[in-house]
């Protein structure tokens, strides 16, 4: 669904900031982009949306090459929501906002009402679709971002910092939107700094340090590995540093924390 | 501490290009005594002298390592310019003077005119621009403060400048987040005047809701404390360049003042 086949990424000349990029993701994965700030991150995410070309190699996102294809025409086969959704806000109510893509794909009329409204719902403004989308706090403000991205219905969705500023309320929105999307197939990367968060959510995690991919291994595997966690910079998972601590077997999430516990508690060691 | 000593060169600035010629290495205030000196030419030279002065500031622009990227700017303004010019004093106007070209009408005295008008603004545009690529605007704020410059007045020179590389950012940042988002800008010129408010609302919705915080943190940092704050990593300055700068100021009265006394 996704190939990055040796890609080499520099914004002057010479000086490369990413180098040999090589990876690839099947639908319905969970893939968090870790690293260091200026590792990459981040200009890895606007190569896979066509944003950025290679200079060498190549991206091929749902059989298409970025090279050879329009940013506008790969919106419809991968889903981008930036850092700062404000930057993309132009509209005056919440529902003209979501509607954007799916008019820019052809949608309309009931179709696009339905799509709208099954869109409010997931994102949990059912009724807020009249509100100007800056008069909403800014957890609603950055799901009403996630919202416009998810009404394309896009198999790759990319999300850069998307649990950066949320309240609680909207995390538990965000990750169980995540979690719908995985279930639907869709290919989810994600670029992150909360390691709690990648932890929670993600299958497989791909290190950046100094331009190049350090690690592309499952969660479990790349937290367990303090060489590689220290390479990219990162640090250990709350809840996995506790179960290694207390002798359990690595825990990933609370629940799974707490099942090791009470298993252990009535094995009695 | 490297972050502490950070060099001028290192921060970003659309116009400002680093090096390590002697306008860059001037003090922020000797540069800009330069800029009114020149100006002040432009205004009352005649138009050998003014293009005389523009090819002396190209030749500098050269020397210094910023003759790339002024000339471009230079050009850019200055043929649209050059054109208008030609064709509303030359074409247009009738001065009584028309004489026959080929198939067209053309006045002496009103492309005479023309040339000057067009080597005046050539001229100020490029000691302006001469001034931009080597002078980064945050500099010229310090070197206004450490001179008890208010701060008002010295944010209002330097921000306009200081604001340019940020609000360029932004622009790019918004036409990104709506090409991703299936915006269509490679299509006809209709498409694109439809996009626009789509690129602007943003930009304009994020500019105001900007004013506010940006005095809120002006005003967290003491913008108007009295007495002066203290300037850290002030712009070296010499005697010598104070004494350039007198120079240049009292040519630019000079020149400014003495037509207009040499008048009345």
């Amino acid at each position: 669904m996704l190939a990055v086949e040796n890609v080499t990424f520099a914004y002057v000349e010479g000086s490369p900031v990413l180098s040999g990029i090589d990876f690839s993701a099947s639908k319905g994965e969970v893939v968090a982009i870790v690293g260091r700030n200026g590792a990459g991150k981040s200009t890895l995410l606007r190569l896979l949306n066509g944003l950025y070309q290679p200079a060498e190699g190549r991206v091929v996102v749902d059989g298409l090459s970025t090279s050879d294809t329009p940013v506008h025409e790969l919106a419809q086969h991968i889903g981008t929501v930036f850092q700062a959704p404000e930057q993309q806000i132009f509209n005056a109510t919440i529902r003209g906002e979501i509607a954007f893509g799916p008019k820019q794909q052809g949608l309309s009329g009931e179709a696009l009402d339905k799509r709208i409204a099954e869109v409010l719902q997931r994102i949990g403004l059912p009724d807020s679709g009249d509100e100007h989308p800056l008069d909403i706090d800014a957890s609603a403000r950055r799901l009403v971002a996630v919202g416009s991205v998810l009404a394309m219905q896009p198999p790759i969705l990319l999300l850069d910092e998307p649990q950066r500023g949320l309240d609680k309320a909207a995390m538990q929105r965000l990750e169980t939107i995540i979690a719908e999307e995985k279930a639907r197939g869709t290919l989810v990367l994600l670029v992150c700094h909360d390691m709690d968060f990648v932890a929670r959510r993600a299958d497989r995690v791909l290190a950046l340090a100094r331009g190049v991919l350090s690690a592309d291994k499952l969660t479990a595997e790349f937290f367990t590995d303090t060489a590689l966690t220290e390479a990219a910079g990162v640090e250990t998972p709350d809840v996995l540093s506790l179960s290694l601590d207390l002798g359990l077997p690595p825990c990933l999430t609370p629940t799974a924390f707490t099942q090791a516990y009470m298993t252990r508690r009535v094995g009695g060691t | 501490m490297a972050s502490l000593t950070k060099k001028k060169s290192d921060k970003p600035s659309l116009l400002y290009t680093a090096g390590e010629s002697f306008l860059h290495r001037a003090n922020p205030l000797t540069s800009l005594c330069l800029l009114l000196w020149m100006l002040s030419a432009a205004i009352v030279l005649p138009t050998e002298g003014t293009a005389t002065l523009t090819l002396a500031a190209i030749a500098v622009a050269l020397v210094t390592g910023v003759g790339k990227k002024a000339l471009k700017r230079l050009l850019i303004t200055m043929v649209p310019i050059g054109i208008a010019l030609t064709v509303v004093h030359g074409l247009l106007i009738d001065r009584q003077d028309f004489a026959a070209l080929g198939p067209v009408q053309i006045s002496a005295s009103g492309l005479d005119y023309g040339l000057r008008v067009f080597m005046r603004v050539a001229c100020m545009l490029m000691a302006t621009l001469l001034f931009v690529t080597t002078t980064h605007p945050a500099d010229m704020l310090k070197a206004l403060d450490q001179r008890g410059v208010p701060a008002g007045i010295g944010y209002l020179i330097a921000s306009p400048l200081l604001l340019i590389e940020p609000f360029t950012e932004r622009a790019r940042g918004i036409r990104d987040a709506q090409r991703v988002r299936g915006l269509n800008l490679t299509g006809s010129w209709k498409a694109r005047a439809a996009a626009l408010p789509v690129l602007l609302v943003p930009l304009i919705t994020l500019a105001l809701s900007d004013l506010d915080h940006r005095a809120s943190v002006l005003s967290g940092r003491a913008f108007r404390a009295k007495p002066h704050r203290t300037v850290i990593n002030a712009p070296p300055d010499s005697t010598l360049q104070i004494w350039v700068r007198r120079l240049l100021l009292l040519l630019a009265v000079l020149q400014l003042g003495l037509p207009l006394l040499w008048r009345l």
